[in-house]
């Protein structure tokens, strides 16, 4: 089956739902207080993108200072981490100790001392992203042929130089797949965090739709971030793409 | 000594606003200071009308204040508001101050917004008297708030064991009591002037008004930190006179007061107009706090549990700001 | 030996440290882990929380059911993607496109479809834990060698057979990798669900410490939960070890 008949396929699933919810909830087999109709949630979401729009925005870029911060912080620690032997197998433990434990755990507190603003979203959003991003660049650090850096001392290169000219152009593949899947973290961050303690941004908005029963206006807003999110990483994708063309 | 976050970043705005003075600058024009007035929850003529009233008809901006309303999901957010600076002062049901000081936390009520307990019991269809309420969920704002003390005080009035007998859950702003009570997810709310509005709605009906379970008591209050009571004292007692201008006007402009409201909140003004004849009596004149009351609340609070020890009254309010001349 | 002692230096320094930072700061926002082993006492002595007995044994059912039904949903839709091509092909990208939305936003629609009780923290935790079972079946499956299979077949033996014999041992590893992570995936969704909003279970108790300002005891549930949580997994990781030496 050649592709656009793969694409049509998925269209046609995707299309025979629709339907089949739009039967469900006509005969009455769903009830339109929880599972509101396809026609309602697609008027829905043109009001409710008005609404969320801003707010989208404003998640958008406590998502992106998170990342950035994550990035930083998850490149740093794990080029360390990966590259010194001793650091690596005395703190790995720990490392995936944090990273095992629901991060959620900590975000009362989070909330209790930053507030329910900006700055707790954005922790959050951090704190979700830098662990596996930290992981994957300290496997990909491990997994550079130590040959290419004995080859590379025995020619004079000096410790800075072997990890800017040999490690880390040799990272990079696991640098890029480690913030490809750190943007996703981030946003389930500052999301988490607006729905537990926020006031402004989309997770606020809605965490409030569902307790008020606004079934059609949650579903329209859950559809519009998940097209977003689903566009970010696409995107990155193709960046990423583009860029290990280049490579 | 403990050090507070706050008081860090206050040492440091005030650094900075010392050296930023602005004593050079000619012209007699005092440009308006902005103020947060935290309200507890959006969905309460008694939280909410007053201060709407005061920023639409220019109450707070002929104080030189330029003010913004912040809404948040119940008194423990409120607490976390106000703390953080995200709100500068508080309004909400009375015993945040006396059970939230007792924490530890640097709060103290400033003036009394609404007196004697408007907050109603509102119920669902299947619900006929108060005892068939056990078994059951009553919903309230979130664990901690007033309406949770209330619901606690009801079962323990009733006998009943607040963890087996009933459950108190924290279900949100008014949207919600109403969508929990529509599904059977609760069969009761407590909450304020707002069980008028559940009525309107279908949703349920007013069984009772919490007034019968409290001797005395103060509905609400408005609350600031010690710190800002010290360092921002002008300022809270001109938006204490912005808002208490806003009790002037909704006593002496039902229909003007009841259509800023409904509008404001986003209630039906038949509804509104219910609550409205709810709370007028009781709002506040001047500010000024029953201490009678304030004991037997702490007694009360002492008496659920709720309250571990008993700290001298006064360092739950202060009467500096009492009372509020308009 | 010498990493042991680093490793013990390590967790000492940092609880020293957080000692060290939190004892001038204000301790209803800053708490000591000193002061921890008294408030778990006090938390047992005097109950100052609902009863924490039963709500961590909501918590425990509501997990083993989240799990249950992820590993039931996560085997059948693996395998079905993975026996069959076609299928495969025209559903893993959607499936792919699902495990790009941040998992959290399912939420409010499952509170909103379930309520506040159990149902729709089991269902968050189905939600979140099939993922990772679904791609390890179908990364398992394709590791099995065509050759093998080819060859079993052609010596007569039935399909199921064929599927007990060559199949399972060779996917066996890659498998309960995703067995694993699900399982953490799935303590992690019925955790969320209920701190996001709930009646009972541990995640109601701490929002309860949270908002009456209980901060001590807020922290000594944090701890244990994270303690328990690593438990389980450290547990995964045991069984792990043990399929992946049992498949050679």
């Amino acid at each position: 089956m050649g592709r656009l008949g793969v694409l049509a396929c998925q269209a046609a699933s995707l299309a025979a739902v629709v339907l089949a919810w739009h039967v469900a909830v006509r005969t009455g087999l769903a009830d339109p207080l929880f599972v509101p109709a396809p026609a309602t949630v697609a008027t829905a979401l043109w009001t409710t993108a008005r609404e969320a729009l801003p707010r989208l925005g404003d998640t958008l870029l406590k998502t992106l200072a998170g990342y950035a911060l994550a990035v930083g912080l998850g490149v740093a620690g794990g080029l360390v981490l990966g590259s010194r032997r001793l650091v690596h197998a005395v703190a790995m433990p720990y490392v995936v100790a944090a990273y095992g434990v629901p991060k959620i755990l900590v975000l009362p507190w989070i909330a209790l001392t930053l507030g329910l603003g900006t700055s707790t979203a954005v922790l959050t959003g951090t704190l979700f992203a830098v662990f596996p991003i930290l992981l994957m660049v300290a496997a990909g650090v491990r997994d550079v042929d130590p040959t290419l850096v004995t080859a590379a001392v025995s020619m004079g290169a000096t410790r800075g130089q072997v990890s800017r000219k040999v490690l880390l152009p040799a990272v990079l593949p696991s640098v890029l797949a480690g913030m490809r899947v750190g943007i996703v973290f981030a946003m389930l961050g500052v999301l988490l965090a607006e729905m537990f303690a926020g006031t402004r941004g989309m997770g606020f908005l809605m965490q409030r739709m569902a307790m008020a029963f606004k079934a059609s206006e949650l579903f329209a807003a859950t559809l519009i971030v998940s097209i977003l999110s689903i566009v970010v990483v696409l995107s990155l994708e193709h960046l990423n793409q583009r860029l290990s063309r280049w490579r | 000594m403990a050090t507070t976050r706050r008081s860090f970043l206050k040492t440091i705005a005030g650094g900075t606003a010392v050296a930023t003075s602005g004593a050079w600058r000619p012209g007699p024009a005092r440009a308006a200071t902005a103020v947060k007035v935290g309200c507890v929850v959006l969905g309460d003529l008694g939280i909410n009308a007053p201060t709407m009233i005061g920023i639409e008809k220019g109450f707070f901006k002929e104080n030189d204040l330029d003010a913004e309303m912040v809404p948040f999901k119940g008194g423990p957010d409120l607490l976390k508001g106000v703390l953080s600076g995200a709100a500068d002062i508080g309004l909400t049901g009375a015993t945040d101050p006396l059970v939230f000081r007792e924490r530890g936390t640097g709060i103290r009520a400033i003036a009394t917004i609404l007196e004697k307990n408007h907050f109603t019991l509102t119920v669902g269809p299947l619900i006929k008297k108060v005892e068939d309420l056990k078994g059951g969920s009553i919903g309230v704002t979130v664990v901690g708030s007033t309406t949770w003390v209330f619901a606690r005080m009801l079962a323990k009035k009733m006998g009943w064991d607040p963890e087996k007998d009933i459950k108190i859950v924290g279900v949100g702003g008014l949207d919600a009591q109403a969508a929990a009570l529509r599904r059977g997810e609760t069969q009761a709310c407590i909450f304020g002037d707002a069980g008028s509005v559940l009525e309107a709605q279908g949703v349920g009906r007013i069984l009772m008004r919490l007034d019968e379970v409290t001797p005395k008591w103060i509905s609400l209050v408005a609350y600031a930190t010690d710190d800002l009571i010290k360092t921002k004292r002008d300022t809270l007692q001109r938006t204490l006179r912005g808002i208490f201008q806003g009790h002037k006007f909704f006593r002496d402009n039902p229909d003007e007061s009841i259509r800023i409201a409904s509008k404001g909140i986003g209630w039906p003004e038949p509804a509104a107009r219910r609550a409205y004849d709810l709370v007028k009596p009781l709002l506040s004149v001047d500010g000024r706090m029953d201490l009678d009351a304030m004991k037997v609340m702490q007694d009360t609070l002492l008496d659920l549990g709720v309250l571990k020890q008993r700290l001298p009254l006064d360092q739950h309010y202060t009467t500096e700001f009492v009372p509020v001349k308009i | 030996m010498k990493i042991l002692a680093w490793r013990l230096g390590i967790l000492v320094a940092i609880l020293a440290v957080w000692e060290a930072v939190a004892a001038p700061l204000n301790p209803l926002f800053y708490v000591r882990p000193s002061v921890l082993p008294g408030a778990l006492l006090g938390m047992w002595r005097v109950p100052d929380l609902p009863p924490l007995g039963e709500h961590v044994w909501l918590t425990l059912q509501e997990i083993a059911g989240a799990y249950v039904l992820a590993v039931a949903a996560g085997l059948w839709l693996g395998f079905l993607l993975g026996l069959r091509r076609t299928v495969g092909r025209i559903y893993e990208p959607l499936l792919a496109a699902l495990y790009a939305v941040p998992s959290v936003v399912w939420y409010p629609s499952l509170m909103l479809f379930f309520g506040l009780g159990s149902a729709s923290k089991i269902a968050f935790g189905v939600a979140l834990g099939f993922f990772p079972i679904v791609l390890s079946v179908l990364a398992g499956i394709r590791q099995v060698p065509a050759t093998l299979v080819t060859v079993a077949q052609s010596m007569g033996a039935r399909p199921f057979t064929v599927f007990r014999k060559v199949m399972l041992p060779a996917m066996a590893s890659t498998m309960v990798g995703g067995l694993r992570a699900g399982l953490a995936l799935s303590v992690v969704g019925v955790l969320v669900g209920e701190i996001l909003g709930s009646r009972a279970g541990i995640g109601y108790v701490i929002n309860y410490a949270y908002g009456l300002m209980m901060t001590r005891e807020y922290a000594v549930l944090a701890v244990i939960a994270a303690a328990a949580v690593l438990a389980i997994d450290t547990a995964g990781a045991l069984v792990e070890a043990r399929v992946k030496r049992w498949a050679g």
